[in-house]
């Protein structure tokens, strides 16, 4: 008992300790959309197999969760009862599901979730090696790091979203909302800091350097968007300007994932500062209201991201 | 000539790392560096490679100064990006005016290049490493803790490399924590010591630089292990 009731203060801790470092415009925002997501879940749950797949899925991400976590076999090592760790995490954040079962009055759905987090905290998880994955296509190349090791990483999901996008050409908006969340997977390409070696290897001055990393990924994200942009617009002439606001929008976006990076480049560090407005950002695909605020972040980071370089790169001006 | 004239380096205004280097080195040669932990002989290599602006001092090669595109750095901790093959890695790197063979580095090197570099032990990293510093082809090369992670074969082959690197006119500068890597390989060892080369020895006066680190040791352990185990 003594034991869940430290690990408990721990884990409310570090959630605090998360929570104040995030800006609190963000913090705003993000609280709207969690309130909106819990709302639609609420109105899903309104029969019993809303209830049951609501809590089917939440296992499932739970359970997709448990053979990803990176802290798993550390937990192991320096842990007496690891298990009880892991279940501890998954019934935290079931609770708001719980609670929601329960003021729909199907608790027992509810008590099968937290039964599934036990279940799920006892499988072990093998012990992995990186797989080579996906063979990144010809025309990115090598020095597009970004994209091919991200191709590497996600290149099975990007291309089912990609297939997706011509399957739902003669759809509207289809094809314009799975190029989308193919850029959103993008995002993840930039979220980490090359070791000084890679970062020193074409010995550019900082400002040459962003330009060509700029032009080069700009390029990038036109050869599979074009394609299917060129198509949707010949299939929905009315719809042409989505298909252009989406490309200028969408470039817009890989730019700031750019110089976001090299805003926060620290070497050889996973980049965690700047996610939140890149995610704003990308919602500004979808809603072009929001596109000044991508103009503003892109100008705002560049100068920063020319800034954080010259320190490195000094060296070749 | 390499000359580094009254170098001061530190990390905050009150405190220098390095307090005032002054040191003439022969190009064309292998330059050892040894001292105790915190020494400052990472920073030293440091602020050759222009990562860290010196307060003051400078640094000359051949009479002017010193640029970093005239030097490979080797780093004692060697970093990839995640999800990247050795094949990648090397490709980011000019090949330096020279027909890079990279089939043949990789055999005698035994590096399997077309892997992730997540599944590489810290020898094959280090030796990945080492083969883009070798493929750019600079006319000096730093290189901090070579020898960390390699096996006893490929720390002989990296012997018999630096020995061709000083044939063929490179100027190397290395680092090491195990004496007898460096005084099989070098020409010369410059001890430092609270952030000032304290002594330079010619390989002909190796001997008494061990001498000197035997009594440094000898002053500071004698009777505490045996008191302590």
């Amino acid at each position: 008992m003594y034991y869940n009731k430290a690990f408990l203060k721990f884990r409310f801790r570090q959630f605090g300790k998360i929570v104040r470092d995030i800006p609190v415009p963000y913090l705003v925002i993000l609280t709207g959309m969690a309130v909106f997501l819990l709302c639609g879940i609420y109105a899903f749950m309104d029969n019993l197999t809303g209830a049951a797949m609501t809590g089917g899925c939440f296992l499932l991400l739970i359970w997709l969760l448990h053979l990803r976590r990176n802290d798993f076999h550390f937990i192991q090592l320096v842990e007496e009862k690891p298990q009880q760790v892991f279940f501890m995490d998954y019934w935290l954040l079931s609770v708001p599901l719980f609670i929601l079962e329960i003021i729909r009055g199907y608790y027992w759905v509810g008590l099968g979730v937290w039964i599934g987090c036990w279940l799920i905290s006892l499988q072990e998880q093998p012990v992995r090696r990186v797989q080579k994955g996906f063979s990144p296509p010809r025309f990115i190349p090598e020095k597009a790091f970004e994209y091919r090791t991200g191709v590497r990483k996600y290149g099975w999901l990007m291309l089912v979203i990609y297939g997706s996008a011509y399957a739902g050409l003669p759809l509207p908006y289809v094809s314009l909302v799975s190029l989308w969340f193919l850029t959103c997977i993008m995002a993840e390409f930039f979220c980490y800091s090359e070791p000084t070696s890679i970062l020193c290897a074409q010995e550019l001055s900082a400002n040459r350097f962003l330009h060509r990393k700029l032009n080069l990924y700009i390029r990038l994200y036109f050869i599979p968007m074009m394609p299917v942009c060129l198509l949707y617009t010949l299939l929905h002439p009315a719809h042409w300007w989505l298909a252009v606001l989406f490309v200028l929008l969408g470039s817009l976006n890989i730019a700031l994932m750019v110089v976001s990076k090299y805003a926060a480049y620290l070497p050889n560090t996973r980049i965690t500062g700047g996610q939140i407005a890149i995610s704003i950002s990308l919602f500004g695909i979808l809603f072009p209201v929001l596109a000044p605020l991508t103009l503003l972040l892109l100008i705002k980071k560049y100068i920063t991201a020319r800034r954080n370089l010259i320190q490195y790169l000094y060296a070749y001006n | 000539m390499l000359t580094i004239e009254n170098l001061k380096v530190g990390y905050d205004k009150e405190k220098d790392v390095l307090k005032g280097i002054c040191l003439s080195m022969e190009t064309g040669k292998i330059h050892g560096l040894v001292g105790l932990n915190g020494a400052g002989k990472t920073t030293l290599l440091n602020a050759l490679y222009s990562f860290i602006r010196p307060q003051s001092g400078t640094i000359l090669y051949d009479g002017s100064l010193l640029k970093r595109k005239e030097i490979g750095y080797l780093e004692s901790e060697n970093y990839f990006y995640p999800y990247m093959t050795g094949n990648e890695y090397l490709n980011l790197f000019p090949s330096g005016g020279t027909n890079f063979d990279t089939e043949s580095w990789q055999k005698l090197l035994s590096l399997p290049l077309g892997e992730i570099t997540e599944n590489y032990s810290t020898g094959m990293r280090k030796k990945l490493a080492l083969l883009a510093v070798l493929k750019m082809n600079k006319p000096i090369l730093i290189l901090d803790e070579p020898y960390n992670g390699l096996d006893l074969e490929s720390a002989h082959l990296l012997t018999l490399i630096l020995s061709r690197l000083r044939e063929n006119g490179k100027t190397v500068f290395v680092t090491s924590h195990i004496y007898e890597t460096l005084t099989t390989v070098c020409d010369y060892i410059h001890y430092m010591k609270d952030g000032i080369i304290a002594s330079s020895y010619p390989k002909e006066r190796f001997g008494e630089l061990q001498e000197i680190l035997r009594t440094t040791v000898k002053q500071r352990a004698d009777g505490a292990i045996e008191q302590l185990l």
